[in-house]
């Protein structure tokens, strides 16, 4: 093969520890949802040590587009096999959509976390929302020891 | 069988009108109903890690890797040492059985007995089938809190969802027996729909329940689990599971019947847990959002505790 014919590597898609981390968007250190910049807005989701460590979700509840969130606000709750309670919102804005189906087949959030397993589109109130959340830089590394703290708490299986 | 709205009547008589909600620490649970003030109080614990030689058809060991495990150096001493400084006071002790479906106790006993004695915390003691009428002594001796067991009333189901060898109801009729003989506080367990997601044998792990003097009944209800051979299974129907309840009531009208943590998630969990309520049983683990809505619009006075649906006897775990 040739180097023209090489795959391009993704740098922005690594593995840490055995889970899936993306590079192209930023994470709350506590609660573990992503919030990727989609031009004028936000979309969020659970990042793959989060549904990781949810566990099997069996119901998504969202709050309704047009509702006003703040920073720790519940966006809905998640009832999972190893979690139930509120999905906090990473951001402050208004919710534009939501993901129903995800809403209506959850599994999509176990199985693509990243992708078609979103939840919550938002546009934010404050231009800089993103700046307090954990950036590419420190990501792996944060990622790491959030993963050796899961599996030593029992949370997370060797 | 009486009806759901008798059933509740019966309940009403024998125990007031009290219904309790219990959130362990087995996973963080928050509704807008029910809010842990002390998410630590009761933690379980795996002496065997997350190692089972049964590998049961419902579970493959699932059900035992979220708990804490036991290292085998220090020992659950000093594991019960650690949980009670970050404010623990009860622990479940569990783990994954042994090839004749025992939990691997005996080496724990002396632990048990320290952690009672010395650090003073609830010790709630999942047995597995026990075999041995030295084991079933020495947790008395140790000054356990209460014994707990899946009591199965199916040959067919012992052999083709727990493997078990040469084993048959007489056997879980005798570790019943054995926990009673040693005069233990015994929490048995039905769960429901464990033969592949049908009602075989819980009828009759009810009448071997009704003969010795059970504190508390905890039913539960399979729930098809991914990484195990039933994943691909619908769940038992929420009517046939809601009759068990209240052929449950009827049968032991005076003993405490609750609904455990196990139960299918989701839709289903709120069907079941107002069938529960309208059946009459005493307490539910874990309740779904509404239920503590549901159970005082039947004029029920919801209490709320932070540990085990097992310890239900106890008024606090102090």
């Amino acid at each position: 093969m040739s180097v023209e014919e090489r795959p391009a590597k993704d740098l922005t898609n690594v593995m840490v520890s055995g889970y899936r981390l993306l590079l192209d968007r930023r994470y709350h250190a506590d609660d573990h949802t992503w919030a990727r910049q989609e031009g004028d807005l936000i979309r969020i989701g659970l990042d793959d040590l989060g549904q990781a460590t949810t566990g099997d979700l069996a119901q998504i509840a969202l709050r309704r587009a047009g509702e006003h969130v703040r920073h720790g606000e519940e966006l809905g709750t998640l009832e999972a096999q190893k979690y139930v309670g509120p999905l906090r919102s990473p951001v402050c804005g208004e919710i534009v959509a939501t993901n129903e189906a995800a809403a209506r087949g959850p599994r999509v959030v176990n199985e693509d976390p990243y992708g078609l397993g979103w939840l919550v589109l938002l546009r934010p109130e404050e231009h800089d929302d993103l700046a307090g959340l954990v950036g590419p830089d420190e990501a792996p590394a944060w990622f790491a020891k959030k993963a050796d703290g899961f599996r030593r708490e029992g949370v997370l299986s060797e | 069988m009486i009806a759901a709205g008798g059933a509740l009547a019966v309940r009403v008589a024998n125990f007031g009108d009290g219904i309790d909600f219990f959130a362990p620490a087995l996973k963080p649970y928050r509704t807008t109903e029910f809010v842990p003030t002390d998410p630590r109080a009761f933690v379980p614990l795996s002496v065997t890690g997350g190692a089972c030689a049964l590998q049961c058809e419902h579970c493959a060991a699932k059900v035992i890797k979220p708990m804490v495990s036991v290292p085998a150096g220090p020992g659950l001493y000093e594991s019960a040492v650690a949980l009670a400084a970050a404010g623990t006071k009860g622990i479940l002790v569990s783990g994954g059985s042994q090839k004749d479906g025992e939990v691997p106790l005996l080496r724990h006993l002396d632990a048990m007995a320290r952690i009672k004695q010395e650090l003073g915390m609830r010790v709630v003691v999942h047995t597995g089938l026990v075999r041995r009428r030295e084991l079933a002594q020495g947790l008395a001796a140790a000054g356990i809190d209460a014994a707990m067991l899946d009591i199965i009333g199916a040959d067919e189901t012992i052999r083709d969802v727990y493997h078990l060898a040469d084993t048959t109801v007489d056997d879980f009729e005798r570790a019943v027996a054995l926990l009673a003989d040693a005069g233990l506080c015994i929490i048995p367990h039905i769960v429901i729909g464990l033969h592949f997601a049908r009602l075989l044998g819980e009828d009759n792990a009810l009448e071997i329940i009704s003969r010795y003097p059970v504190s508390t009944l905890v039913l539960v209800v399979l729930t098809p689990l991914v990484g195990t051979a039933m994943a691909h299974l619908e769940p038992p129907p929420v009517a046939e599971v809601s009759a068990f309840f209240g052929r449950a009531r009827d049968r032991l009208p005076t003993t405490k019947v609750n609904l455990g943590c196990a139960r299918p998630l989701g839709s289903m969990k709120v069907e079941l847990d107002r069938a529960a309520i309208d059946h009459g049983l005493n307490g539910i683990a874990y309740p779904a959002e509404g239920s503590v809505a549901y159970a005082r619009a039947r004029g029920l006075e919801p209490r709320f505790y932070d540990y085990c649906c097992s310890l239900t006897w106890v008024e606090a775990v102090a």
